[in-house]
C-alpha cells in the first residue's frame, strides 16, 4: 500500500469514527503543523492552541473528511486560517507572545545559541505572511505554487513574499 | 550564493517541537468533539484531571489541585507540576498583570482544600461552569 492509499485509509477510518486514526494523523502531521503555527504566531502556547483546534475540527468533520484529497495541504490550510483568526483576536486585545523561540538551543554551544537568537530576532521583524512563506518553502519543502494555495495567494505573491523575506534577512545578517 | 547562505543557515537550525503531552490533550479534546459540529470548550485529560477552556482562561486540575491560568501564555506553566492556588494566582497576576475573577478564585480555593478532591478528579461540565459564573 503506497503513502496515498495509507492516507486514504486513515481518513476513511476517522470519518467512520475511529479515534485511533486521529492518533495516526497526529503522529504524521503534528510536528510540522505545530511548527507552521509557531512560525506564524511566534508563541508556543498559541501554536498548541491552534494544533488543538485543528485536530478537534478534524475529529468533528465526520463524512466531510472523505472530500479531502491531500491531507497534508488541507491541515496546513486549517493551520493558516486558525492562526489568522487567533492573531486577529490578539490584535484586538493587544497581546504579545511571550514564548517565541522557533529553534532549539544547544546550551553547550554559546556561539550557536547567540546565532539562533539573532536569527529569531530578525525573523520576528518579518511580517507573519513572510515568515510563513519562509517556513513552508524552506522547512516543508513546498513549491511557491503549493505554498500559495495554502495561504490563499498566487504563486507570484508567495514567491515575492519569500524573496522580500530572504532579502531582509540577508541585509540584516550582513551576508 | 548569498541567498543560499541564508537558506542553509536557517535549514541548519533545529525547529522547536510540540511537547509530548500535547498529544494527550489533543486526543482528549478531539474525542469530546465527536460528533459535535463545533469543538466544545472542555476536555477530559485522562489520568491528569480536567482541563477546560473558557474564552481566554482555563481551569486545570492536576493531582487533586486546581490551578487557574489565563489562556495560552500560561499554559507552559499550567502543564508543569501542581502548585497551590494562592501561589499560582500570585505568579499569574505578576506575570500577566491580569486578575483572576474573584468569584472564580473563591470557588477554586475551596477545591484546593486537602482531600476534597482526589488525584485525577474530573469535574462535570456543570461544576466547571459553576466555577465561572
Amino acid at each position: 500500500m503506497d503513502e496515498r492509499e495509507c492516507e486514504r485509509e486513515v481518513i476513511e477510518r476517522l470519518a467512520a469514527g475511529d479515534m485511533e486514526a486521529l492518533g495516526a494523523i497526529y503522529d504524521g502531521h503534528a510536528r510540522r503543523l505545530f511548527a507552521h503555527a509557531l512560525w506564524m504566531t511566534r508563541s508556543r502556547g498559541d501554536a498548541e492552541d491552534v494544533a488543538q483546534a485543528v485536530f478537534a475540527k478534524l475529529a468533528s468533520m465526520g463524512e466531510q473528511l472523505l472530500g479531502i484529497h491531500d491531507l497534508r495541504a488541507y491541515v496546513n490550510r486549517m493551520v493558516h486560517y486558525e492562526c489568522l483568526d487567533l492573531m486577529s483576536r490578539q490584535r484586538l486585545r493587544a497581546e504579545e507572545p511571550i514564548d517565541s523561540a522557533l529553534f532549539v538551543r544547544d546550551g553547550a554551544d554559546p556561539v550557536a545559541t547567540a546565532e539562533i537568537a539573532e536569527m529569531e530576532e530578525r525573523l520576528e521583524g518579518l511580517d507573519p505572511e513572510q515568515r510563513e512563506t519562509v517556513y513552508l518553502h524552506l522547512f516543508e519543502g513546498l513549491t511557491f505554487r503549493e505554498a500559495g494555495k495554502i495561504m490563499g495567494v498566487s504563486i507570484f505573491t508567495a514567491a515575492s513574499r519569500y524573496r522580500l523575506a530572504i532579502g531582509r534577512l540577508r541585509r540584516e545578517s550582513g551576508v | 550564493m548569498k541567498r543560499r547562505e541564508i537558506e542553509s543557515r536557517l535549514r541548519a537550525m533545529r525547529l522547536v517541537e510540540p511537547r509530548p503531552e500535547l498529544k494527550d490533550v489533543v486526543m482528549a479534546t478531539a474525542a469530546r468533539s465527536r460528533p459535535a459540529v463545533a469543538p466544545p470548550r472542555t476536555a477530559h485529560w485522562p489520568g491528569r484531571g480536567f482541563w477546560v477552556s473558557w474564552a481566554t482562561a482555563m481551569v486545570l486540575v492536576v493531582a487533586g489541585e486546581v490551578v487557574v491560568t489565563q489562556g495560552a501564555r500560561d499554559r507552559r506553566l499550567a502543564t508543569g507540576s501542581a502548585r497551590s492556588v494562592s501561589d499560582w494566582s500570585i505568579d499569574l497576576q505578576q506575570e500577566t498583570g491580569e486578575e483572576i475573577p474573584r468569584r472564580v478564585l473563591a470557588r477554586i480555593e475551596r477545591a484546593d482544600e486537602p482531600n476534597q478532591y482526589g488525584a485525577g478528579t474530573s469535574f462535570r461540565d456543570e461544576e466547571i461552569a459553576s466555577f465561572m459564573r
